[in-house]
């Protein structure tokens, strides 16, 4: 059985105990860097029902939900896998699998604003709490954004006082200038994936839109740095386990699915990952392994921060469109191709090739 | 001939195929004669083109200053040395690109010494960077392509008879006189393939903007990447990648003629 699963996202152990445990051969790669790069490379051979000789890979819901509509998710038999009554409440019905029958989540995560509190001294300017504050002329290509067109956007909405869980193109628009002026204006230094945090632990930003898991890992080596949810609200995400339709593996990944929603497991892989583990009890297990880990608000977020969080809403193929191509404001400056370089296309085509039924 | 068709006209042929398709909204294209592809990716991304021939036309006059010095000391002061100093421009090439391009990111580095120092000459205000801006992308374009430059002006240089000079001295020119109407004319095929390999892969280069650029630095090799691995429109950038081509043919058959023929009749 093989799994494709992000770099950094596990520990060392529960690979291994897996496999002693219940005698299925496991290879664990750490190759999935990126949804979309991650997509075209499988594109071809999926599209053909050929394998890609893996059982398990871990999309991000928005890649989950495009999967799904291309037919290349198994269902997963709910009698093979009695730990998901352990799936939290809040993460049971989401819009791309309403019953969860092609995904369960692997963890989560919080996208915000990390800043470095030393360097923010430095500037002489008070800390940000929200990306209004990091807009302002003091942080002038201090700061970064990420490509990923949900956080970027939906954080910028956010600050414009717009809901993403509801978001429209139309909804969107200050967004989007928001972003365009932010870009043009040199005030952002670049757009990044993870690469944020080299930029962040070695002083050439001052502030970055992070996720908080890698802020978890990466206060170990530098305790300057600081992750806040703006008080407008942050944005949640899930990556999500799916077995590929192709898998010969099928039981083997029920089996794997089921192993890791036991609380205790579960618990192993957060003190690992560092981020939000969405299986019920992983807390209390947590903290009987790593109490520190349990009590750190980026694990384990407090009620009224989980409050503050906003998934981004599904996209239609139709409204993804306006959103890969937002029209800018004058036509003569197209810095906005940069979203629509960045940003992602929604399936429109139903195929299946699922070999069970 | 037939690697030419092999290696050459077939990739050329698929190419020119995506270029004219449609794409659908999961990568899936279809050939559809779409010529509208080949004005949009010249609409679009006007500014990137523009912004790619800057940076490469920089970055070459960079290094013929940097190289040609560079490359006569080698070849006339060298003495016993020569093959020593030759093989010092080469040793980077030990290492790959992309590491070469990212040791320059922690040497330039906002907290790091060099940018420091700047500050303190105050030729970067107190707060100001060098790394993210199209300074940055411009120097690491002429390091990573000075060897290109200097091997090939070292070759034509090494080939010229000193004797020449010497006569050209004897009949009373003088030492920069001498160099203007002997040696430099003699190495202009050197200048001429050096230019040629640097600017056509410096003005399709991505690593560099994308690694020590900004949003406002992006060249065109970015904007087909992107296209290629993010949104999956792979015919825009296969007609990106055509546009691209064709202008670099036209610059390259100018500069042919304009220089070209100056080696001959000279």
């Amino acid at each position: 059985m093989a799994i494709s699963n992000w770099p950094l996202y596990i520990d060392d152990k529960t690979v291994k105990d897996f496999q002693s445990a219940s005698g299925i051969s496991t290879t664990y790669t750490e190759d999935f860097n990126d949804n979309e790069e991650y997509y075209a490379k499988v594109k071809k051979i999926l599209d053909q029902c050929n394998s890609i000789g893996r059982d398990i890979i871990v999309p991000t819901d928005w890649m989950a939900n495009r999967m799904i509509g291309l037919g290349w998710a198994a269902k997963i038999d709910p009698a093979k896998v009695p730990n998901r009554v352990n799936l939290l409440d809040s993460l049971a019905h989401p819009s791309f699998d309403k019953d969860r029958t092609y995904t369960m989540p692997w963890q989560s995560g919080m996208t915000g604003l990390a800043y470095n509190k030393k360097l923010v001294a430095d500037l002489g300017v008070k800390p940000p709490e929200s990306f209004k504050d990091i807009l302002a002329p003091a942080f002038k290509g201090k700061i970064t954004l990420l490509t990923e067109m949900r956080d970027s956007v939906g954080l910028f909405m956010l600050m414009e006082g717009q809901d993403p869980s509801t978001a429209t193109y139309e909804s969107a628009t200050k967004a989007f200038d928001a972003l365009e002026n932010a870009s043009s204006s040199g005030q952002v230094r670049r757009f990044t994936g993870n690469d944020y945090a080299d930029d962040l632990s070695n002083g050439n930003i001052v502030a970055a839109m992070a996720w908080s898991g890698d802020v978890a890992s990466l206060l170990q080596n530098n305790p300057d740095l600081v992750f806040v949810v703006p008080p407008e609200g942050g944005m949640l995400f899930s990556d999500n386990m799916m077995i590929v339709a192709t898998s010969e593996h099928i039981a083997d990944a029920e089996a794997w699915i089921d192993y890791v929603y036991d609380p205790k497991h579960a618990a192993q892989i957060t003190a690992g990952a560092q981020y939000i583990s969405p299986v019920k009890g992983a807390g209390d297990e947590l903290a009987k392994i790593a109490p520190d880990l349990a009590s750190n608000p980026l694990i384990n977020p407090p009620e009224d921060v989980q409050k503050r969080l906003h998934v981004f809403t599904k996209l239609e193929p139709e409204e993804e469109k306006k959103f890969q191509h937002p029209v800018p404001a004058d036509p003569q400056r197209l810095t906005k191709t940069w979203l629509a370089n960045l940003c992602v296309r929604a399936a429109s085509r139903r195929t299946r090739c699922s070999r069970r039924g | 001939m037939i690697w030419l068709i092999l290696f050459f006209m077939v990739p050329i042929w698929f190419l020119l195929q995506t270029a004219l398709s449609q794409a659908d909204a999961v990568g899936n294209t279809t050939f559809v004669w779409k010529w509208s592809n080949f004005s949009d990716s010249w609409h679009l991304y006007q500014h990137q083109y523009f912004l790619s021939f800057r940076y490469a036309l920089i970055a070459t006059l960079l290094c013929i200053a940097i190289g040609y010095p560079l490359a006569y000391v080698i070849a006339f002061r060298g003495g016993k040395y020569r093959n020593l100093l030759l093989g010092l421009v080469v040793v980077p090439f030990f290492t790959s690109y992309l590491v070469r391009t990212l040791a320059w990111k922690t040497i330039l580095q906002d907290e790091g010494p060099f940018v420091g120092f700047l500050r303190n000459i105050h030729v970067v205000s107190e707060h100001g960077h060098v790394l993210s801006t199209q300074w940055a992308v411009i120097g690491g374009l002429t390091y990573n392509f000075l060897p290109f430059m200097v091997l090939p002006i070292y070759v034509s240089l090494e080939k010229i008879d000193v004797r020449l000079v010497d006569a050209a001295r004897d009949l009373y020119s003088g030492p920069f006189r001498a160099f203007r109407k002997v040696v430099l004319p003699l190495s202009l095929p050197g200048i001429f393939a050096g230019s040629l390999l640097t600017f056509i892969p410096a003005a399709g280069d991505f690593v560099n903007a994308s690694l020590l650029g900004s949003p406002q630095t992006r060249m065109i090799g970015n904007v087909v990447q992107g296209n290629f691995l993010q949104t999956l429109d792979y015919p825009s950038a296969a007609a990106i990648s055509f546009v691209l081509m064709a202008i670099i043919t036209v610059l390259v058959l100018i500069y042919a003629r304009v220089l070209g023929t100056e080696e001959l009749t000279v």
